[in-house]
């Protein structure tokens, strides 16, 4: 063996008792989000048909014939052209920012963009166009002052953000991570299929906007607003009424109004008096996020879990709605799902988005007894249109369609995700 | 600093069993066991881990084969340093002969398990607020040491040095929460990474 050099060892020793290394070196990495503002009359002049964009987050449905209109949530609107279910064709982009919801009454799309109301003609898809604007209807999206000019109301139309990595004082005594999470929205819209005529639009099941004959339904975080657009292109304002809080969806069968929210489902009668639905029943269950259809029997309640609602339940609840009319409904069943959220209805057939677990297709001809006949894990699914054979599903991703005019055969037809 | 203390404390219990080991030089000349070609060793060691977040405790088998003056095994440990894990690594060692005794450098490196204790999990809100697990990350550690042989097949040993340990955690993707307006909810791209670079003091035995 060599001989050991003792000022070598002492050497290296002091090397590593006099360095600086014995450090803990701790990096955050966080998003650094930037506001991109516009004046409002800057904004409103944008609010037409340009080109094409790809999907970025998919949001609330409304179909019209062979058009389909996709909320890209908080920013605008998808035109797609669906004439071909094999091969749809992203058209066209509307710039709306704060959208959530929309609705279709004639050729005129009702849209929600912050607080305002707009009024867009669609009669053409490839040239639509503003046709009115109801100033600051919707107070809790973002109201601002009646006083203000269109030029100095600045409206937040998108958010530059980079990914920023700062070193993080390792000495601190607690690393708290706690994410910023402020009022995170949850989205929804809804269906009326069991009134869907050829040329009348019908959303997806998780709506906050719905028509019936000459009246628009809104509801908001607490409120039912009625509109009244017997002249399509020029609705006005006509009332509002306090629900509770929690309220997320509205979905109209008849002349009732299921209204979910995070405790319950409410039912109004808007047969004697549209502008002033009455309340005529109540179903509660524990807090959760619901969106509700109904076929006038029965009721389909997906309660899921998440970050808005606090709720811990994740199922579905059938309930007895055929007494109605006396102010009577109850808890049938109960079916345990995993993220159930958009849910549409055809004749006995039960669609179910199930969230990361797919779309799930029931026969509900027994709602005691439903048999799952066929289950789709493609996407992320979040809420779905299913009338004249062809679901309208909308995923994380884009939009899917099935086709189940042969239940025993019941396949994907396409996919569109990009600005094909 | 603490750590010096244990380095004069760990020297003064060296140079006595050196001591004793050169009064046993006539008996048995240390270091002098019969070589095999190679022959299983085993390195067993616990030490002190000193670091921006103080001193804990690590302890640590590193078992292979001994080749002429190399050695060359599989580590494993509990490292309590910040966050408790286990790190598992490959250990590389050279042996110089200083008159009865032996100098050695080693180099280590290899995967930090996490095994983080509740507590330290609910300190770091670990399962809360959207918060991951600590992820696995990456262990090595390198260093000099003084080798004393007690007879022909036990020697003590004391070995300074550094050691690095990384882990990360971040907010879960599926969480939503980062809504700046009203619309989307994005996912907090929120990440923590660790570096955890400790001076270590080792002693152990080797058989």
């Amino acid at each position: 063996m060599k001989k050991f050099n003792p000022c070598l060892a002492a050497g290296l020793l002091l090397t590593f008792l006099l360095s600086g290394c014995f450090k803990d070196h701790i990096t955050h990495t966080y998003r650094l989000s930037t506001p991109v503002y516009k004046s409002l009359n800057s904004v409103r002049t944008d609010m037409k048909s340009s080109a094409p964009v790809a999907f970025t987050t998919t949001g609330k449905i409304s179909v019209l014939g062979n058009y389909i209109f996709l909320s890209e949530v908080g920013r605008g609107i998808h035109v797609i052209d669906n004439t071909n279910q094999s091969s749809p064709k992203n058209l066209a982009y509307i710039s709306v920012p704060g959208n959530e919801d929309i609705a279709i009454k004639d050729n005129m799309l009702y849209a929600d963009s912050y607080s305002d109301l707009v009024v867009l003609d669609i009669s053409d898809p490839k040239n639509i166009k503003p046709k009115k604007f109801v100033d600051n209807v919707f107070p809790d999206h973002g109201g601002y002052s009646a006083t203000m000019s269109k030029d100095s109301v600045m409206i937040l139309v998108d958010w530059v953000t980079k990914d920023t990595t700062v070193d993080y004082d390792p000495t601190s005594p607690q690393i708290y991570m706690i994410p910023n999470c402020a009022s995170c929205q949850y989205m929804s819209s809804y269906v009326d299929m069991a009134s869907a005529a050829p040329n009348k639009a019908v959303n997806g099941s998780m709506a906050r906007f719905a028509v019936v004959n000459d009246y628009l339904y809104t509801v908001s975080y607490q409120n039912l607003n009625v509109f009244n657009v017997s002249v399509s292109d020029d609705p006005t304002f006509k009332n509002s009424s306090t629900l509770g809080w929690g309220v997320e969806t509205i979905y109209p069968f008849g002349n009732w109004l299921f209204i979910g929210s995070n405790n319950g489902v409410f039912m109004y009668d808007i047969s004697a008096n549209p502008e002033t639905p009455k309340s005529v029943g109540q179903f509660a269950h524990a807090r959760s996020c619901d969106p509700v259809i109904t076929d006038g029997t029965h009721a389909f309640v997906t309660l899921s879990d998440g970050t808005k609602c606090q709720g811990f339940e994740n199922q579905m609840d059938i309930v007895d709605v055929s007494k109605l009319a006396y102010g009577n409904s109850a808890l049938m069943k109960t079916y345990p799902l995993t993220h159930p959220l958009g849910l549409s209805k055809d004749g006995n057939t039960l669609f179910v988005c199930d969230g990361a677990d797919g779309l799930k297709v029931f026969d509900a001809s027994d709602v005691m007894n439903l048999k799952m006949i066929q289950h789709f894990i493609d996407t992320k699914t979040f809420d779905i249109v299913a009338m004249n054979g062809i679901a309208i599903v909308v995923g994380s991703d884009g939009i899917y369609e099935y086709d189940y005019t042969d239940l025993s055969n019941i396949h994907f037809l396409s996919k569109l995700s990009e600005s094909n | 600093m603490r750590s010096y203390k244990y380095i004069l404390t760990s020297c003064a219990i060296l140079f006595v069993l050196s001591t004793r080991a050169q009064e046993n030089k006539s008996a048995q000349p240390a270091g002098s066991k019969p070589k095999r070609a190679i022959q299983f060793q085993s390195i067993n060691q616990i030490g002190l881990l000193e670091g921006t977040d103080g001193g804990a405790f690590q302890i640590q088998t590193i078992n292979g084969i001994e080749f002429r003056s190399w050695f060359l095994g599989i580590g494993v440990g509990i490292d309590n340093y910040r966050l408790r894990s286990v790190p598992l690594f490959v250990d590389l060692r050279k042996e110089f002969k200083v008159g009865t005794n032996y100098f050695f450098i080693y180099g280590g490196i290899g995967r930090n398990f996490m095994w983080p204790t509740n507590k330290q999990k609910q300190d770091y809100h670990v399962n809360a607020y959207g918060v991951s697990d600590f992820k696995d990350g990456l262990y090595y550690d390198f260093g000099i040491g003084y080798k004393v042989p007690l007879n022909n097949r036990i020697a003590v040993f004391i070995s300074p040095g550094f050691s690095h340990k990384s882990t990360e955690t971040t907010t879960a993707s599926n969480q939503p929460v980062i809504c700046p307006f009203a619309g989307p909810c994005y996912p907090n791209p929120d990440t923590y990474k660790y570096a955890l670079n400790r001076l270590s003091i080792n002693v152990g035995v080797v058989f």
